[in-house]
């Protein structure tokens, strides 16, 4: 299995890509992906490196706890987080089964989302990280909730969801419940 | 499996302190057999990803 930092080396191949949402699409596709304030970006190639068939953007970022005392409200910092800002894999190659545990399925998301926890897991000696959070669309919902067991925020903090995120579910995980 | 993330246009807050998510029977055994094993993937002439698996052990 190849996964690697996504470089120019690889622009040839991001105009084949497609997941299946245009917003994830273009995050590739426009250049984005080698921006670094952006987050970095890591493709899963075939062993030939002639296909990127899925691909992640990963940054840090932080969850704050509100807090209200009397008529004041403060912000305060709960922990580091790395947020997957993107995962997907190419639609050819969704609901692929790649292996069996138990009767239950192992699909190429959950390689791809297992390669990222690995590696953020092998940063948090180096920079704090408490959280892992991301965005999910309503496709990718089951995968993690269902699959690889992060849980839901509460429904309260929708006051800071805009428009254009209401149909995305947010989600974390604590760092120290992955599976070492 | 569709798996899919999108990028959130404002930061993360919570009302409450966040619980643990302790994984579930099937993430542990699922996580115990991706980090044991290599994933091999190609993609034939006709678009066709041919997946082999390898025990690392082995």
């Amino acid at each position: 299995m190849i996964i690697e930092k996504y470089t120019r080396e690889y622009e040839n191949l991001r105009d084949s890509f497609k997941c299946g949402n245009n917003i994830i699409d273009n995050f590739l596709r426009e250049g984005n992906a080698l921006n670094e304030n952006q987050g970095i970006t890591y493709v899963m190639l075939s062993d030939k490196r002639d296909v990127i068939i899925g691909y992640y953007n990963i940054e840090v970022g932080r969850i704050d706890q509100r807090e209200e005392v009397g008529n004041n409200i403060f912000y305060r910092p709960m922990g580091g987080t790395v947020n997957i800002n993107y995962l997907a894999i190419h639609r050819d190659f969704q609901g692929i089964k790649v292996a069996t545990v138990d009767d239950k399925n192992i699909y190429l998301g959950d390689i791809l989302l297992n390669d990222c926890e690995r590696r953020i897991l092998s940063l948090r000696k180096q920079v704090g990280i408490t959280f892992i959070t991301l965005y999910s669309t309503n496709e990718g919902y089951h995968l993690y909730k269902g699959r690889n067991s992060y849980e839901d925020f509460e429904d309260d903090m929708s006051t800071f969801v805009q428009e254009s995120d209401q149909k995305c579910f947010k989600l974390y995980k604590c760092i120290d419940d992955i599976v070492e | 499996m569709n798996a899919c993330a999108m990028k959130p246009s404002l930061p993360f807050i919570t009302n409450t302190a966040l619980a643990r998510t302790p994984a579930s029977e099937d993430n542990r055994k699922m996580t115990e057999f991706i980090n044991s094993h290599d994933f091999f993937f190609e993609v034939d002439s006709d678009g066709k990803l041919i997946s082999t698996v390898a025990n690392k052990g082995k």
